[in-house]
């Protein structure tokens, strides 16, 4: 057997400095929204399970620094993630344009074996504010983006008001769970009734 | 059969389990009941049904009096599980607990068994609460209850009656269906299907009656049956299985079965499992084999067991009977019971074996067909009527038993079977678990994985991660972080379940320190920096919260703060309150929001004295040393972190890692070792004991000796230690005086003067004309205090610099190299020519410049100090500005001879006595006006009385306002006397021609008097008596042509020998200057006469205005015509005869005044 069971999802979430991020994991583990903006220094994790088609996996949710001041170590938190999500602030062209360094710094640092079929997530976040009126890029700009980056989803969020957090979650997970499959081996069925007793739990093959 | 059965039970207990699987406390069993006339069970609620041959129903359920039995439905039990551990002395308790010791996981062990003694006095007894007599007809053959439609459907002689649950009224029967012997229920599709003989019927429930659909045949008699989905499986008594389509009545076979007899049991409504020989097999509703094994959860590998593809599961023996009580299905044989999964949770088979007193044959065995809501089966012997209960042992105590048994995988897949009700517990359980599974993985080399476990939980603190890791945490830093987190839960743990949970993660913690103890050490190579790679994220994690922790306090403590001071306003004011605490809730008041910088100090202070902090961080350090320099380090060490100091010094300098270490240092505000070690670094690397690595290798020389400066400039102003920067100053000056320099001036604020300029002088003395000069111009130098201060230096430096630069070069020798380049020139000169002339030093220009633009200098003092006969120049700027021009002019004419400087000098002072006095007349200009404007003012109050004529005062004002210039320009003239020359005395230059003695101009004259003299024997000076000589009077003769302006012609012309011969281009020139000075004034004078007389006109026609007389007007103060006679105009337009109003306004003084006012505005009458 090359894998065992994956029941553990390693996200990753990404993007400039106040755009939201640690806003969105809250809202999305805790239920919990507060407005008062609060540097993330280094990095930390949650940890949430979620339900996939018919399987309960537990995501880890890195949450990291998006102030460069706190960064210096983020390559050892890239490592082995399952699914990358970039947040930008609609109210911010520079957030949304940034997306791309975040893409390239993330597959650098991460180095995956597969960086162009790597699952991304794409997170629009403060499209509550001031009821759109102050949006700088539009979700046309933005998912035309994510097509040009071979279709990575999109969503338009709202972590103060819970809008879209849970569908944006979700389908990370399922993306995540995505890449999985495609990474492991299939093994094809036998029928040895006595095997039982062979290693049930394989050496992790990846790195 | 039996004996093949046999031994495969006898292989199952010599192997612990043929299919490798783990056995598992999964079920307890206890008799509640012996009631011999038993034919059939269910269970309902909390109550068993049981079914009596003599066609009663008796209700039993768990007696009340233990006051556990109504939420023993609901709840999972506590201790009855253990009672069966505890007190069933044939239960595998003893081989398990055996198997655990082996394991090495001892834990829990005794706790568990004073549980189990607890939990069997609490055994709850069950009675038969209710009996209802000829409930059947001949006795109850069957019952299943209908929960969807909360039916009791019974079968007895009379057939299948269907009953309302709880009032047990018959509600329905199913016709044709007397005599039948067994029937089946579907919930979902409301299916009923009845064994008749040979026959089954099939009927759908329409909610009033059983509708029949239709009839199939049989081959044999049947033995027992289920319905999945659309298909009736039927066991027959041959131990045939055949499958029947509801929807079509079609059979088909399945297979024959070795085992005694068939049996079956419902899994979920679309599968049944059929008994197979010594199997089961898993079969669906469309009447095929299921595929959810194989295919289930995990796309393709999920089935792991490997055993169990196509859904088959195997007992030790052939099954006489099978239950369901998920996740396990039971097998009941002779004398046991045999739990196993269903389906595997994750890859691990679980078993249980239960000896119960049961018979062999399945007609005597009673087993109730649906769980209990707890889980419990309820099993009977028809032969002995012992009726026992199969309690399921809470899903987190089964999770418990797994994780001791070491399979992690399955013990957090129970446990996630858990009820909400328990999620405490659960998690508590899974946090243990984690914890055990991060650190199994993390033996078995997946770092990643048990790093994920780790974090998943909350018992794996950094403690735990680092005890996996003995050489990133040294031992001292652990146990003290030990103690510390040992407080803070004495501290925090208010419950016994807190209390509790600590001791469980205090044991966990034991445990993995065990563990750790017994394992073969630590990683090493390859191994240790993968794993370490993989503990960083988390090390970070911890920190990042320890951080948030260490914040929030603050936060609250702040608003506490705050609240205090709002109470103090409100109740009783603020001087309550005692000082202290007023200031700091001032404080807090004025913060309310904290930056997020002064909230990362503020949170940092709380953290240096944490041990916890200083165990992560030195991690940290430690670490980031394992792993390939990425420069990480280094700007870990850069920010405020809490390493400590001895361990993280000892590693760093044992790597040569010696930036890092001064980065540590500076931060910890060891200032004192970390420029030592620069020192070393620059100066002496090789002598430190490792080779310096990293950044720190390319500090050799002048790059160390910057770095050393940049240090000493970013030493917080506090921490600064004047004798340390003395000490360093010393060596970094020798090095690079550059440098030296730089950090003087560059130090952020400043460091004052007073300190610097000792540490300069004593180590560099040619740096101090430099940096104070820096100093000076930047404004971190006062200039009255350190002008002189420089100055002093200047001379010193010139005075001294002659005599003491040898003595310099000396003792420099070979190591002038390094020298500044204005003493590598000095140096040169002095080789060139034995003595340098001190004028070629830079300072020299900077001294005299210094002494010109000064304004806080003591030029006494200073030419005190002054060399007699040297540095003339000097001397001479010092004269001038003392003011001595005779003794300046005549070292610059006569030592010096250099006339050029000479004139300038002059130049210098006449301008400077040009701009005085320019300065000193605008002043008076200034202060004339402001006398005039205040007289006015005075004079307006004193006149404000009433005058009637406001029209006046404009015309008198405009006067006044003309005669104020006339006065001011005639003061300016009157100012200036004119002396020597009365053509000077032009209005457009009037402060030019002033020629006091302070005017400026006999400056010049002084010149040509200096000029003129000759120096005597003894060393005085006095005037040339006969013609000089031809040079000296053509360079008096250029100077007098070029500063004819300047020059009053007839005092130089005194001024010059007699018998020299008329200096005739000076004259020329007076002359010439004279006249057209005479002729431009002409022509200002004009200019101003007739801009005047203009002045006057435009006034005259401003004020005209026209009165017409006619013959009709009449004086308005006789009433006579006008006539031809003298008149005058009142303002107001009315006439009067002259002599009317000389009458009239002969009388009152003010009259008079406005009669005259009016006359002068009647100069414009106009006669018609």
């Amino acid at each position: 057997m090359a894998s065992r069971k994956r029941t553990l999802l390693k996200v990753i979430i990404l993007g400039d400095s106040g755009v939201g991020k640690t806003s969105l994991m809250n809202q999305y583990v805790n239920k919990k929204f507060s407005s008062q903006y609060k540097a993330t220094i280094g990095a930390d994790f949650l940890t949430k399970e979620v339900q996939v088609d018919d399987r309960l996996v537990t995501m880890q949710i890195w949450d990291t620094a998006g102030q460069e001041r706190f960064q210096s170590l983020g390559v050892a938190f890239y490592r082995g993630a399952d699914c990358c999500v970039l947040v930008y602030d609609v109210n911010s062209a520079k957030s949304f344009d940034n997306l791309e360094n975040w893409r390239d710094e993330f597959l650098i640092q991460a180095s995956p074996s597969d960086p162009d079929n790597f699952p991304f997530v794409v997170l629009g976040n403060k499209v509550d504010v001031e009821g759109g009126r102050a949006r700088q890029v539009s979700e046309k700009k933005a998912k035309q983006w994510c097509a040009s980056k071979g279709g990575i989803p999109h969503f338009d969020t709202s972590a103060k008001e819970d809008l879209n957090v849970d569908d944006a979650f979700q389908t990370i997970a399922r993306n995540a769970l995505k890449n999985e499959a495609e990474e492991e081996l299939y093994i094809p069925e036998t029928v040895d009734v006595n095997a039982a007793a062979a290693p049930r739990r394989p050496q992790s093959s990846c790195c | 059969m039996a004996e093949g059965g046999g031994k495969a039970a006898a292989a199952a207990g010599t192997s612990g389990g043929r299919s490798g699987g783990q056995q598992i406390d999964a079920f307890t069993a206890q008799e509640i009941l012996e009631e011999r006339r038993v034919m059939c069970l269910e269970a309902w609620n909390q109550y068993a049904l049981l079914g009596l041959s003599d066609g009663t129903l008796l209700l039993a359920s768990p007696r009340p009096a233990d006051g556990s039995a109504g939420s023993e439905a609901g709840g999972y039990d506590s201790g009855s599980e253990a009672g069966g551990r505890g007190g069933g002395s044939g239960t595998p308790a003893g081989p398990q607990s055996a198997q655990r010791g082996q394991d090495g996981q001892p834990k829990q062990g005794q706790p568990a068994q004073q549980e189990a003694q607890q939990a069997q006095q609490q055994q709850p007894q069950w009675a038969a609460v209710q009996a209802l007599r000829g409930f059947g007809k001949g006795g109850v053959k069957q019952l299943v209850v209908a929960r969807e439609r909360s039916m009791l459907l019974c079968l007895a002689d009379d057939g299948v009656n269907a009953f309302v649950l709880a009032g047990m009224r018959l509600k329905g029967q199913a016709g044709r269906t007397r005599g039948a012997s067994m029937f089946a229920w579907h919930g979902g599709s409301d299916t009923l299907a009845v064994a008749v003989k040979r026959r089954v019927i099939l009927f759908k429930y329409d909610g009033l009656e059983f509708v029949e659909q239709r009839e199939a045949s049989l081959p044999d008699a049947p033995a027992c049956m289920a319905l999945a989905g659309g298909t009736l499986y039927v066991g027959l008594t041959k131990r045939d299985y055949v499958a029947i389509d509801v929807g079509t009545g079609a059979l088909s076979q399945l297979f024959t079965t070795k085992g005694t007899a068939p049996c079956m049991a419902v899994v979920s409504p679309s599968e049944v499992l059929l008994g197979r020989d010594s199997s089961a097999v898993l079969y669906g509703g469309d009447g095929r084999a299921s595929k959810r094994g194989a295919s289930g959860s995990s796309g393709g590998k999920g089935a792991t067991g490997g055993r169990r593809r196509g859904g088959a599961l195997a007992w030790s023996a052939p099954p006489a009977a099978l239950a369901l009580s998920a996740p396990y299905a039971v097998a009941f044989s002779e004398g046991v019971a045999e739990a196993r999964l269903v389906e595997p949770l994750d890859s691990a088979d679980l078993w249980q074996r239960l000896p119960l007193p049961l018979p062999a044959a399945a007609a005597s065995l009673a087993v109730a067909p649906s769980a209990a809501p707890d889980g419990s089966l309820f099993v009977a012997s028809r032969e002995s009527g012992a009726v026992v209960q199969l309690r399921p042992v809470s899903f987190v105590r089964q999770a418990a038993q797994l994780l001791q048994l070491g399979e992690h995988e399955e013990a957090l897949a129970m446990a996630a079977l858990a009820p909400p009700e328990q999620a405490a517990e659960r998690r508590q359980l899974e946090d243990l678990i984690h914890l055990a599974f991060g650190q199994r993985l993390f033996r078995e080399g997946a770092y990643e994985e048990a790093m994920l476990h780790f974090g998943m939980s909350s018992l794996a603190g950094p403690l735990e991660l680092l005890r996996l890791f003995p050489s990133l945490a040294p031992p001292k830093l652990l146990a003290a972080a030990a103690a510390d987190q040992a407080e803070e839960e004495q501290a925090g743990g208010g419950g016994p379940g807190a209390q509790q949970g600590a001791a469980e993660a205090a044991a966990a913690g034991e445990q993995a320190a065990s563990v750790e103890d017994g394992a073969t050490s630590e990683l090493q190579g390859e191994a240790f920096v993968a794993a370490v790679q993989q503990l960083m994220p988390y090390l970070l994690s911890h920190r990042s919260r320890l951080a948030a922790a260490a914040a929030s306090p603050a936060q609250q403590r702040e608003q506490q703060q705050e609240q205090q001071l709002e109470e103090g306003r409100r109740h009783a004011g603020p001087r309550q309150q005692t000082p202290a605490a007023a200031a700091a809730a001032i404080e807090a008041a004025q913060d309310p929001g904290p930056s997020p910088t002064t909230r990362a100090v503020l949170a940092q202070r709380r953290l240096q004295g944490s041990a916890t902090a200083t165990l992560l961080d030195t991690a940290l350090l430690l670490a980031l040393l394992a792993l390939p320099d990425s420069g990480a380090l280094l700007r870990f060490v850069q920010r405020p972190n809490c390493v400590d100091l001895e361990a993280g010094e000892a590693a760093l300098r044992s790597l040569g890692r010696y930036s890092e270490l001064v980065a540590l240092y500076q931060t910890k505000g060891r200032h004192a070792a970390a420029l030592e070690l620069l020192h070393a670094l620059s100066q002496g690397p090789e002598q430190l004991p490792a080779a310096p690595q990293g950044a720190s290798a390319e500090l050799r020389g002048l790059p160390g000796v910057w770095a050393a400066v940049k240090y000493v400039c970013h030493m917080p102003e506090g921490e600064r230690d004047l004798s340390l920067i003395s000490t360093h100053a010393k060596w970094i000056l020798r090095a690079d005086p550059d440098a030296g320099l730089e950090m003087f001036s560059n130090m952020q604020p400043p460091l004052p003067p007073s300190a610097a300029l000792p540490m300069l002088t004593s180590y560099a003395p040619h740096l101090a004309g430099p940096y104070l000069e820096g100093a000076l111009a930047s404004g971190a130098a006062p200039p009255e205090q350190y002008e002189q201060e420089l100055a002093r230096i200047y001379l010193e430096r010139l005075v001294g610099g002659t005599s003491g630069t040898s003595g310099t070069s000396g003792t420099a020798g070979g190591a002038a190299a390094a020298a500044a380049a204005a003493e590598g020139a000095c140096g040169e000169g002095e080789g060139a020519a034995g003595e340098a002339p001190p004028e070629s030093l830079p300072e020299y220009g900077k001294l005299r410049q210094l002494i010109l633009g000064s304004r806080f200098l003591d030029y006494e003092a200073l030419l005190r100090v002054m060399p007699q006969h040297r540095l003339l120049e000097v001397r001479a700027a010092l004269l001038e500005r003392l003011g001595r021009h005779t003794e300046a002019l005549r070292i610059l004419v006569h030592r010096l001879r250099s006339a050029p400087q000479a004139e300038a000098y002059c130049d210098r002072v006449y301008q400077r006595r040009q701009l005085a006095l320019r300065e000193r007349h605008r002043a008076d200009l200034a202060a004339a006006l402001r006398r005039q404007r205040q007289q006015r003012e005075a004079a307006a109050a004193a006149t404000a009385g009433g005058a009637p004529a406001a029209a006046l005062y404009g015309c008198s004002s405009a006067s006044t306002a003309r005669s104020l210039q006339f006065e001011g320009s005639t003061a300016g003239f009157l100012a200036t006397p004119a002396a020597g020359s009365g053509a000077a005395a032009t209005k457009l230059q009037p402060v030019l021609s002033s020629s006091s003695s302070e005017g400026g101009a006999d400056i010049y004259l002084l010149l040509v008097q200096v000029l003129l003299e000759e120096e005597d024997a003894s060393g005085g000076f006095r005037p040339v008596q006969r013609a000089p000589d031809h040079a000296v009077w053509g360079e008096v003769a250029c100077l007098l042509s070029r500063k004819r302006d300047a020059i009053p012609p007839l005092r130089a012309l005194g001024l010059l020998p007699g018998e020299v011969a008329l200096p005739l281009p000076f004259l020329e020139g007076a002359l010439w200057g004279a006249g057209e000075r005479r002729r431009s004034a002409a022509v200002a004078r004009s200019l101003r006469r007739a801009e005047h007389v203009g002045l006057l006109g435009q006034l005259a026609d401003a004020q005209q205005r026209s009165i017409l007389l006619t013959p009709e007007r009449n004086c308005s103060i006789c009433y006579k015509r006008v006539g031809t006679a003298a008149l005058v105009a009142f303002p107001s337009g009315l006439l009067a005869h002259y002599s009317c109003w000389r009458r009239a306004s002969s009388g009152t003084g003010q009259q008079g005044a406005a009669g005259a006012a009016v006359n002068g505005g009647s100069a414009a009458r106009e006669w018609r």
